[in-house]
């Protein structure tokens, strides 16, 4: 991919982004407004309370929940989450007896407008590598312990499909409002590198 | 990355919506979401530059840190304007130049007001 420029203080690879985005200034594709604005938006807007958001919704509205698993990303638009990063947006249930995880095993798919930018780990060769060849290990090194009777499903996004976890509702939480619902959720739920629900007090 | 390094980062992860590790990966990203919204390309095609890339990189060594990460976007973003015919090959090596020299020249007027400021009363504002 070329010569990279041995400079002391600026890395390379910040050199050719600010040259790639000034000639692409220049030929009138895009201006600096368009990219600050995709910037903005994803440090400012989305993150995976958005995700938490979906999530509370249909552990309160059974009607809604039918809709995410039938189709995530129309009911998702229901409550004006979205975005043209993502075509299809498969909602995947725990349930006492299957535990779901997402990776993306050849680069590092995410449900951008869902959960935001994906953490460095979830991008890591070791994560992307180690959870389809043996997840039951990984999610026991990360902290989610499962019994034997508990089906795993790994679920690769590597299409145009991107998934997201739907953790089981807690037991003991008719008291908790929606919103109060969405804050016990993590985005490490939703990747499915989290299972149980923890609940304050 | 051994286990123990991806338990580690994984319980550092917060509940905090993610901004990007340097200004350069932060500007790569927004420039190839809005070059698809462009129709440039499509994401699919983007991807598809993605894990070619990230599958070569991953010949030679893991993936460990978001510099590696974004290292491989930019080189799968760079490919793809470039069988598009977006610049001639020089024009992209000239424009890198004039970013250092662009670079230097901002830090040499910055050291400048600084040592004019060393030099001049500075007013005060009194409230």
């Amino acid at each position: 991919m070329g010569h990279k420029h041995a400079h002391p203080e600026k890395a390379w690879q910040a050199i050719r982004t600010e040259a790639i985005e000034s000639l692409l200034n220049e030929i009138n594709v895009l201006t600096s407004e368009d990219v600050d604005k995709v910037v903005r938006h994803y440090e400012e807007n989305v993150g995976p309370k958005t995700g938490a958001r979906v999530i509370a919704r249909a552990w309160v509205d059974p009607d809604f929940k039918k809709r995410l698993l039938a189709d995530g990303l129309a009911a998702c638009a229901e409550l004006g989450i979205g975005g043209p990063e993502t075509e299809l947006l498969h909602v995947v249930e725990n349930t006492p007896g299957v535990h779901n995880v997402v990776v993306c095993t050849l680069c590092s798919c995410y449900p951008w407008p869902i959960l935001g930018l994906p953490p460095v780990w979830y991008k890591s060769s070791a994560y992307r590598s180690r959870l389809v060849r043996e997840p039951r290990k990984l999610l026991s090194e990360l902290g989610v312990d499962l019994p034997e009777k508990v089906e795993v499903r790994v679920w690769d996004s590597v299409s145009e499909i991107r998934y997201l976890v739907m953790p089981e509702k807690p037991d003991h939480a008719e008291n908790l409002s929606e919103a109060q619902l969405a804050e016990l959720i993590t985005r490490d739920h939703m990747i499915g590198v989290a299972r149980h629900i923890h609940q304050a007090g | 990355m051994q286990s123990e390094t991806l338990s580690a980062a994984l319980r550092q992860s917060g509940f905090e919506n993610l901004t990007f590790s340097t200004p350069w990966s932060a500007r790569l990203f927004g420039m190839t979401l809005a070059a698809s919204e462009k129709q440039c390309f499509t994401l699919q095609q983007f991807q598809s530059a993605l894990i070619d890339r990230i599958s070569e990189k991953e010949q030679d060594g893991c993936i460990t840190t978001d510099d590696d990460y974004y290292t491989c976007w930019l080189e799968a973003l760079q490919g793809l304007l470039e069988e598009r015919n977006m610049w001639q090959a020089h024009q992209l090596r000239e424009r890198e130049v004039e970013v250092v020299a662009a670079g230097e020249h901002r830090k040499e007027q910055q050291r400048q007001r600084q040592r004019q400021h060393h030099h001049t009363v500075q007013p005060e504002v009194v409230k």
